[in-house]
């Protein structure tokens, strides 16, 4: 048997002698012993520190107290200091990262009291609950160049550690890009306390299916709608969106954004902001991620099928039933037809049924527009017009009846409005790739139209919205008072920014042949 | 502690003044219709409630954005986001900058006293659906 030569485990010690700020002669242990040593700075302790451990915060006394904060909850997280109360370990990883994800002058200080508590400790819970916090934060920002090195050499030469060689996949990734804004979500805590460091998550789809997809703690927003298009073959990902819905909204997420950075805030603003409709009752503070179409922009219904059937149809037939479009009663009769085929998946027994299924096949505004036996009557003879279709085929002939409606693929807003005495003081304001229409809701005249190029401003709060239609000096301004401000705020910013991204490719090709 | 907060709350508690005259602090044309009221919020822990607005905004007035859980606002319970603040403490906000209005309930919560005196215009209620959206 060869032996095999061990390596001495890596510790901070000589980082510290640069580094470190001098250790302190503990003056209870003098008095018992004169010849107390010194304290061992970075090796493991069960003594809270009045001190951070890096001599160049000492000047500073909020981040000094910050870093001492966080020392004691790596203590409580490791399971070395006794708490009469128990916090929950999230509560604990965000008194360790909250700052640190803050502050980039607190990181190196976080890396090198984790690493001293991993060192020269002999008990295997707090070591585990260590390496927990090691990968954790390996994940959210790499140390400085100074510390980078040593940090290496440390797991390096523990790579008998299970979590040794992931650590380091994930420093180095952490090194090529920006740190995450905000401390590790409770999916990423769930997962490494269950001793995995892949993470799943459940996504929606408008369909009512859903699907599990890995997210990484580094994985944006755009990687994950790339996955997602990819796994369910649509043909491009371009117009959807990743979505969180709560108790009280429903939020885009921003492409750019790190997922868990994006939950982690819309929940902790959730948990804060006391929800109208809840009446006092406790917060569930439940939510759910949607994949959906944001943009409609190239939608040509029977060109991506999987598209139609996941996406579009069940996305427009809400709109639809709803009242949102102009149709024609022959539209409705037809459309009637189409979609008791896809409810009735063909079963011509059901056509009896028609009165009762009414309010899932005509527009519900429209309802009394005839008896419902008249209605039944003109849906079966349209229906025997296209008998032998699929469900799946009558779906997408739906989308093309309506994909030829201005109205197709407008998000609908009902709301408020103020300012404009020429106006109803209730408009439905569609916004969609032709810009913002204002629409009366219960006649359905367009009462004006204003593209992308003559919208010169917007904003929103939690209670209004605000468009200035023209020039800013002469121009035509609209307040809405509605609680939607952020979604059409949002909607209208996308859109925008999306033409000016397909302007910005235009000049360049141009540039390139002029 | 709090058990004691909630019997207080139900019993001589009033969620608003009844007598109280608008007309004695308005003219008709900044109560335009509304129905204005004056709450009298009890100061425990921190009041807990965000404006938004002011006059030189495109919303022209200071309106309430939200009502944090737990804050003395929301134990009061007779003020809701998109309620209009009129006046804190007989001093009138309707024509003063979002700065200035949250200056001035500020100073009224860090004053003496028990109480604040509100002076809301209530949002109207909704007729129509405006809660869910499709996109």
């Amino acid at each position: 048997m060869g032996t095999v030569e061990r390596v001495p485990l890596a510790t901070l010690k000589e980082f510290s002698y640069e580094y470190f700020r001098q250790p302190i002669k503990d003056l209870n242990r003098q008095v018992i012993s004169k010849n107390a040593a010194p304290e061992r700075l970075w090796a493991n302790s069960r003594e809270p520190i009045r001190q951070p451990l890096l001599k160049r915060l000492a000047g500073n006394p909020e981040l000094s107290h910050r870093a001492c904060l966080s020392f004691t909850a790596i203590l409580k997280y490791m399971g070395d200091y006794p708490t009469k109360q128990a916090q929950s370990p999230l509560e604990l990883t965000d008194q360790i990262f909250g700052s640190a994800t803050k502050d980039e002058a607190l990181r190196d200080e976080i890396y090198c009291q984790i690493m001293k508590q991993m060192t020269s400790n002999n008990n295997r819970f707090s070591l585990e609950q260590g390496w927990q916090l090691l990968w954790l934060c390996c994940g959210l920002f790499p140390p400085s160049q100074s510390l980078l090195k040593h940090t290496k050499r440390f797991l390096e030469t523990r790579r008998r550690e299970a979590l040794a060689s992931n650590c380091l996949q994930r420093i180095q990734a952490s090194l090529r890009m920006e740190p995450r804004k905000l401390p590790p979500h409770q999916v990423e805590l769930d997962a490494i306390q269950q001793n995995s460091t892949q993470i799943f998550h459940k996504v929606h789809f408008p369909n009512d299916m859903d699907e599990v997809f890995e997210v990484a703690t580094s994985t944006r927003i755009r990687d994950l709608c790339q996955t997602i298009s990819t796994k369910l073959q649509l043909v491009s990902s371009e117009g959807f969106s990743i979505f969180v819905k709560t108790p009280d909204k429903v939020l885009s997420l921003s492409e750019s954004d790190y997922f868990f950075d994006s939950l982690r805030q819309i929940t902790d603003w959730s948990k804060k902001v006391k929800s109208v409709k809840e009446g006092g009752a406790p917060m569930n503070m439940s939510y759910m991620v949607f994949f959906m179409r944001k943009l409609w922009v190239n939608v040509n219904p029977g060109k991506d099928l999987e598209a139609d059937l996941m996406f579009h149809y069940p996305q427009e037939l809400p709109k639809y039933l709803r009242g949102y479009h102009r149709c024609t009663k022959e539209d409705m009769v037809t459309i009637g037809a189409l979609l008791f085929c896809v409810k009735s998946k063909n079963d011509t027994s059901q056509f009896v049924m028609i009165p009762k299924m009414l309010k899932d096949l005509v527009p519900n505004d429209m309802l009394k527009a005839m008896s419902a036996t008249e209605w039944q009557k003109n849906i079966v003879a349209a229906y025997s017009k296209h008998s032998g279709m699929t469900a799946e085929e009558a779906m997408v002939v739906f989308l093309k009846v309506i994909c030829r409606w201005p109205t197709f693929g407008c998000a609908f807003f009902d709301v408020k409005q103020t300012s404009d005495h020429t106006l109803p003081d209730i408009v439905r304001i569609a916004i969609s790739k032709h810009g913002i229409t204002i629409i009366h809701p219960k006649t359905k005249d367009v009462l004006a139209t204003h593209p992308f190029n003559r919208i010169a401003n917007w904003c929103s709060g939690s209670t209004y919205f605000h468009i200035t239609v023209g020039n800013l000096v002469k121009g035509n301004k609209i307040l809405c008072e509605t609680s939607l401000g952020y979604k059409m705020d949002d909607l209208l910013t996308s859109y925008v920014n999306m033409y000016m991204n397909e302007n910005k490719g235009a000049r360049t090709r141009n540039q390139r042949y002029s | 502690e709090e058990e004691e907060e909630r019997e207080e709350g139900g019993e001589g508690f009033q969620k608003y003044v009844e007598d109280f005259d608008p007309q004695s602090m308005f003219s008709s044309e900044q109560i335009a219709g509304r129905d204005v009221r004056l709450l009298r919020i009890k100061k425990v822990g921190p009041l807990d409630l965000a404006v938004e607005g002011g006059v030189d905004s495109p919303l022209g007035k200071l309106v309430v954005s939200a009502i944090y859980e737990g804050g003395s606002a929301d134990r009061h319970g007779g003020i809701v986001p998109g309620d209009v603040v009129m006046a804190v403490n007989g001093k009138i906000l309707t024509d003063v900058s979002l700065t200035e209005g949250q200056n001035s309930l500020t100073k009224a919560w860090n004053s003496g006293g028990d109480w604040i005196d509100l002076v809301i215009a209530v949002s109207p209620p909704k007729d129509y659906e405006d809660e869910v959206t499709f996109f």
